[in-house]
């Protein structure tokens, strides 16, 4: 073998690896073109040299695969931790304060309730669900809204008086609305009540005055509007409807209303008109059959006293449907003397009910 | 002889020549967004600048284990010139024509593109002879042919002796693996006669 390259396998190497100085290169391709053994060598050299080249880029590129995935990994791991330290941080600026105006606002041993600041927590659409915190610090807030309730009711039952008839019709209430479908359903009546109570306290009075008397209620006092009580002859008692339903976890009024209730029927309702701690509650009872005459209303309708005592008393009247449907807030109630009680209801029309019970019903009274 | 302005940069080829391997997946990446870029820019998915970039990154390797290239850029204008040449030549693969003029048209230096001239066959056979050898066999070689390292730096890899002893065990390997190449590619022909 007189060749000069075929057994220098570095130089095959160094051409391959492109590691020849350009004369060197040169120089072994001219050798190339006359040298059939070195082409035939370095063919098998380029096979293993491409072959190891490849292989070696093949699974170099696996291992920078393996390497970014892990490292994507790492990241998304260490940008879950920053995820999950700043959530806890904006859940614990959000959940502390909630538990402040929890505690400082919804139970009653921590903190005084305040109906102005409770009344968005409480609105919602159907009204009916309660939880269970809330009922547990019923009565005593019960006892608040009563207290001030009694003044500003009387007030609303004054200014209500200038209500439209069409105002009065939006708000009267069909018998299915106001009692529960079951007389025995006991828990659920107080329960449909009390929530309604509340929707109309909420609604209606959301602004209620949570200490002392506000002038313009001194004032209705002062002009004789609101009557101190019912031994006081000469008074006028507007409806009290709210505060009747509110007042319903009293321990008193608790025990009546139960009796009130279950004695009910679909086609009962309860009106109740109250100055202060009394009342008096006249018991709706619907008649078909009293009809109005030439679109007058029947001169005498049953009525009976079936409860009276120093702070209540509660009446059974059966009326009319025109009567029946009526918006109590356009109804008043007048003592004439301790023992007359005067409903008076728009387009002047009155009824007089003895409450001695000598009649056991209501007359028409004369305008 | 590769110069790179940055310290960081400097820090990324000093992990090459230390054969510090964990350089790869930063260097992908660190380049990432400028590589894809370019190649979502030009026609092609990320499928291909996944290629591409990986394969910008082995020249990388390649080139500052041979010493064989002085540059005086940035790392990333070199990145992206070996990147545009990957990509012009695998678009010209493709019958393709990239809609720009590729600028800074920078030699990579790379000593061939021979790896696609073989066929997937006589490859599959090189790994398959490559499998068969020892473990330090097929590092060494691959060390050598594949990324270019000098014979002292792969002494010192492998724990041997020295570069004497490093070029005997490349000689002896080299040679194991031509045999048993040369004899699978006979019992292949025989296959087929």
């Amino acid at each position: 073998m007189t060749c000069k390259y075929y057994h220098d396998s570095e130089i095959f190497e160094n051409y391959l690896l492109n590691r020849l100085s350009q004369t060197e290169r040169s120089d072994f391709n001219i050798h190339l073109e006359t040298c059939e053994e070195c082409r035939t060598k370095l063919e098998k050299e380029k096979l293993l040299f491409i072959g190891l080249r490849e292989i070696g880029k093949q699974e170099m590129k696996d291992e920078i695969r393996r390497q970014v995935l892990s490292k994507q990994r790492e990241k998304t791991s260490a940008d879950w931790g920053i995820i999950l330290k700043v959530a806890a941080v904006i859940l614990f600026v959000v959940i502390t304060p909630s538990l402040i105006y929890y505690y400082q606002y919804m139970t009653p041993e921590l903190g005084q309730y305040s109906m102005k600041e409770k009344a968005p927590a409480m609105e919602t659409e159907t009204g009916q669900s309660r939880t269970e915190p809330e009922e547990q610090e019923l009565p005593g807030r019960r006892h608040v809204l009563a207290e001030d309730a009694s003044v500003n009711d009387a007030k609303k039952g004054q200014l209500r008086v200038e209500a439209s008839d069409q105002a009065l019709k939006k708000r009267s209430i069909s018998p299915a609305e106001e009692i529960p479908t079951s007389g025995d359903a006991l828990a659920v009546s107080e329960t449909v009540d009390e929530d309604r109570a509340d929707r109309e306290i909420q609604k209606e009075e959301p602004a209620a005055p949570q200490q002392g008397v506000p002038a313009e209620e001194m004032d209705l006092m002062s002009r004789g509007k609101i009557a101190p009580a019912l031994a006081h002859e000469g008074q006028v008692l507007h409806y009290e409807k709210d505060t009747a339903l509110s007042i319903s976890r009293d321990q008193k009024s608790t025990y009546y209303q139960r009796q009130t209730l279950s004695e009910l029927t679909q086609a009962q309702k309860t009106w109740q008109f109250r100055q202060a701690s009394q009342n008096i509650i006249l018991q709706l009872q619907l008649r078909n059959d009293l009809v109005l005459k030439n679109e007058k209303f029947p001169e005498k309708t049953p009525a009976q006293v079936i409860r009276q005592d120093s702070l209540e008393t509660m009446i059974q009247w059966q009326v009319p449907p025109e009567i029946y449907n009526l918006d109590p807030n356009q109804v008043t109630l007048y003592l004439s003397d301790s023992k007359t009680l005067q409903i008076k209801l728009p387009a002047n029309v009155s009824y007089r009910i003895d409450l001695e019970q000598r009649l056991q019903e209501a007359v028409q009274v004369s305008p | 002889m590769l110069k790179f302005s940055g310290s960081r940069e400097k820090e990324y080829i000093q992990r090459i020549k230390t054969d510090d391997r964990t350089v790869l997946g930063e260097l992908f990446i660190e380049y990432q967004r400028m590589i894809y870029g370019y190649i979502l820019k030009n026609g092609g998915n990320k499928n291909d600048a996944e290629d591409v970039l990986q394969e910008t990154i082995i020249v990388l390797w390649q080139k500052v284990n041979s010493d064989s290239l002085q540059l005086t850029v940035k790392l990333g204008t070199y990145l992206m010139a070996i990147a545009k040449n990957k990509w012009m030549a695998e678009l010209r693969k493709r019958n393709r024509i990239v809609s720009q003029e590729i600028p800074d048209h920078i030699p990579d230096g790379n000593p061939n593109s021979l790896e696609s001239l073989l066929s997937k066959e006589k490859i599959e056979s090189v790994r398959m002879a490559l499998e068969m050898l020892q473990p330090i066999c097929k590092k060494l070689l691959l060390l050598y042919y594949f990324e270019e390292k000098s014979m002292k730096e792969i002494s010192k890899i492998l724990n041997l002796a020295n570069t004497d002893v490093a070029k005997s065990k490349k000689y002896q390997c080299k040679k194991n693996l031509e045999e048993i190449l040369e004899d699978h590619l006979n019992e292949s022909e025989g296959d087929i006669e």
